[in-house]
């Protein structure tokens, strides 16, 4: 007896701590918190993107709760690391579903840590959205992964649009999954223009930053055009600020992607990246939007890397997944039965589907910098 | 003028070897410890520096709050290697060397982040003569590659200077009872090394960037040149250094068309280089035999 009467108030506390993750609302029903697993790049090279992307999610995470607040039904997003590596990626995959419990994860965001984690998804057991993954090989990858980037194919055919109104052309790439990826698909782009001759096709390992020899390589080619193939984030601003050192190589158009959208990476060396042709998401003039993005940027911090597109895709990507799991809950075959079945209205388009895809319908756009600025090309 | 290009960046990077390849001999020379935690202690002096010019020090005293955090990383190298030197134990040495740098490392992302940062924003300054042009931080590399190379030439095989730090590498126990005080001696050359290796982690991140593991590359290229080049052979450290940057430097360089070779072929070359000399020569380029121990 004298056991008894102590074992009890453990047992009372053991049971309030058990039940301690139910939260009840005004009326004493219970709130249901639904974990949202985010994978995404806050630290490393690639950081600038997951830490934006999160920003965006912060703003609009309590909105949708507002939304669904009614329903008694709360998200609340776990956030993991994916450095923009597969390893890494996997790892907090398996954090997020072994000891948070999420069957529904928001990433990765590179394509890095998107291809690594598609093969963890195929059973089912747990579905991926990303934002920001466009790398083409996404595309089958798993019946359980999908993406609201735009992909790499479309963006490299309208490179080689670009590239192929030149007769020489040279390409410097990083070897890495997205970027290896990107090359891969222009150098078959660049089949439909036979006219323009590749004299130099450069790659450089992932974390070089000496590339001073391969400048000279190139140059010794006397390209028309440089596409500039290199990771966001450092690698991009090295290479354009070592292309900048040979001041006597000019004449050149340079063509690139988003990396180069960044205004901080066009203040590195402004004269060089001045005229630089830019392929990127298609634009997005949406007021609405652009009157959120303004507001996130107030309140939490820039966006600049991420951009419009990138702004516009983590929120829809955030519409979609909660509009689903409060519809049917967070089983991943259902929310999946309604992914490739309906059709979805969001910023990045009016028309989000995968229907047949693990893609959405997306194009891609042409940009330039003027006076240090990005403008999209008419 | 593509040749001499190619030619002045390679030397540039061979240099950045060299100047990481000194610290290493001489720390080798006195204790027998291959010291790989100097390439993230040189970078973690750099990333002091950054922090002291981020925070808007003045340049003067940003310089000498490296240095002295170089000085200190090279005392606490001494004294956590202390017992390895005695008991002359050099694969433990090395592995805590190995562990001091994979610490440093760490603390380096843990306090700045994995992200890679500048020392000086926008373009480099540069020099030029006609097509050719280099860096300043690169003049500034091969100026000291220079100097310092041609300075331990002499200090080490034509001063008293030399003899003792041999001798305390030699015999210890002999080297006191002759009045040499081989602690002092052995501190001293740990620290010196550390404030090298800081010089060359700035140098080398000036030219480039700054990121935490930028250490790591570097001096396992100074582990391997001080191999092929022989560890009681300064002259063949510098040999092996510039035969092992530059020839790969220029196979890659030079290659084009139909065999053209990218960046990613570096290291296979640069081992490849080495497992051919070690063959021929496994003492090193400039010993034919050592005595055994």
């Amino acid at each position: 007896m004298f056991k008894i009467v102590y074992l009890f108030p453990l047992f009372l506390v053991l049971v309030l701590a058990g039940c301690a993750h139910q939260t009840t609302n005004n009326n004493s029903t219970p709130i249901k918190t639904i974990k949202l697993g985010v994978i995404m790049p806050l630290s490393g090279d690639a950081a600038a993107y997951g830490e934006q992307a999160q920003r965006v999610m912060e703003y609009y995470l309590p909105q949708i709760n507002e939304r669904y607040k009614d329903k008694n039904i709360k998200f609340e997003a776990v956030y993991e690391d994916g450095k923009c590596s597969g390893n890494d990626a996997v790892s907090a995959l398996q954090k997020l579903t072994d000891i948070d419990g999420a069957k529904i994860i928001i990433g990765g965001f590179c394509s890095s840590e998107t291809l690594a984690i598609a093969p963890l998804t195929k059973d089912g057991h747990v579905l991926a959205v990303s934002s920001g993954s466009s790398n083409s090989a996404i595309e089958g990858a798993s019946p359980y992964l999908f993406t609201l980037s735009y992909r790499d194919d479309v963006v490299a055919k309208k490179l080689a649009d670009e590239t192929g109104k030149y007769k020489t052309v040279a390409i410097i790439s990083e070897q890495n999954d997205y970027n290896v990826g990107m090359r891969k698909n222009w150098l078959e782009a660049m089949k439909a223009y036979p006219n323009t001759k590749i004299v130099a096709d450069e790659t450089f390992p992932k974390g070089a930053n000496d590339f001073r020899s391969i400048l000279e390589k190139v140059r010794k080619t006397n390209p028309d055009a440089i596409f500039l193939n290199p990771n966001a984030g450092m690698p991009s601003q090295d290479l354009i600020k070592q292309l900048a050192e040979i001041k006597d190589w000019n004449g050149y158009q340079l063509i690139s992607q988003y990396m180069y959208m960044s205004p901080e990476i066009l203040k590195a060396a402004p004269a060089k990246s001045e005229g630089m042709i830019i392929v990127d998401s298609p634009s997005i003039d949406n007021p609405e939007l652009l009157a959120i993005k303004k507001d996130i940027e107030a309140s939490k911090g820039t966006l600049t890397d991420l951009g419009v597109y990138y702004t516009a895709s983590t929120i829809d990507t955030l519409n979609v997944v909660t509009s689903l799991i409060a519809e049917l809950g967070d089983d991943p075959k259902l929310v999946r039965q309604a992914l490739v079945t309906r059709d979805f209205k969001g910023y990045i388009s009016d028309d989000i589907n995968f229907k047949n895809s693990n893609f959405t319908p997306t194009g891609a756009a042409v940009y330039v910098v003027k006076n240090g600025a990005v403008e999209l090309q008419k | 003028m593509f040749f001499w290009q190619i030619l002045l960046n390679s030397l540039v990077l061979g240099t950045q070897v060299l100047l990481l390849a000194v610290p290493l001999y001489l720390v080798h020379s006195v204790s027998r410890i291959y010291h790989l935690a100097l390439g993230a202690s040189g970078i973690f002096t750099a990333y002091a520096l950054y922090f002291a010019l981020s925070s808007n020090w003045p340049l003067g005293l940003a310089i000498i709050f490296s240095a002295v955090v170089a000085i200190i990383l090279g005392f606490i190298s001494y004294h956590l290697l202390g017992s390895s030197i005695k008991k002359k134990e050099t694969m433990p040495g090395m592995l805590i060397s190995l562990a001091l740098g994979i610490i440093l490392e760490s603390l380096i992302s843990i306090i700045f982040g994995t992200d890679a940062k500048s020392l000086v924003s926008g373009v480099l300054p540069v020099i030029s003569w006609g097509n050719l042009y280099i860096t300043v931080p690169g003049v500034i590399t091969l100026s000291a590659g220079a100097i310092l190379a041609l300075l331990f030439l002499v200090l080490l095989n034509k001063t008293p200077w030399g003899r003792k730090l041999i001798s305390v590498a030699e015999n210890d126990n002999l080297a006191a009872s002759l009045g040499m005080k081989a602690v002092s001696v052995r501190l001293g050359v740990f620290m010196l090394a550390g404030l090298l290796a800081g010089f060359v982690g700035i140098i080398t991140t000036l030219n480039t960037a700054l990121v935490p593991t930028a250490g790591f590359p570097l001096v396992i290229l100074a582990f391997i040149v001080l191999l092929t080049g022989g560890l009681n052979s300064f002259k063949g450290v510098i040999v092996a250094t510039y035969v092992l940057t530059l020839i790969p430097e220029f196979i890659i360089g030079l290659s084009g068309d139909n065999w053209s070779l990218n960046a990613s072929w570096k290291m296979l070359i640069v081992f490849l280089l080495a497992t051919l000399i070690l063959m021929c020569r496994p003492n090193g380029l400039f010993i034919s035999q050592t005595r055994s121990d």
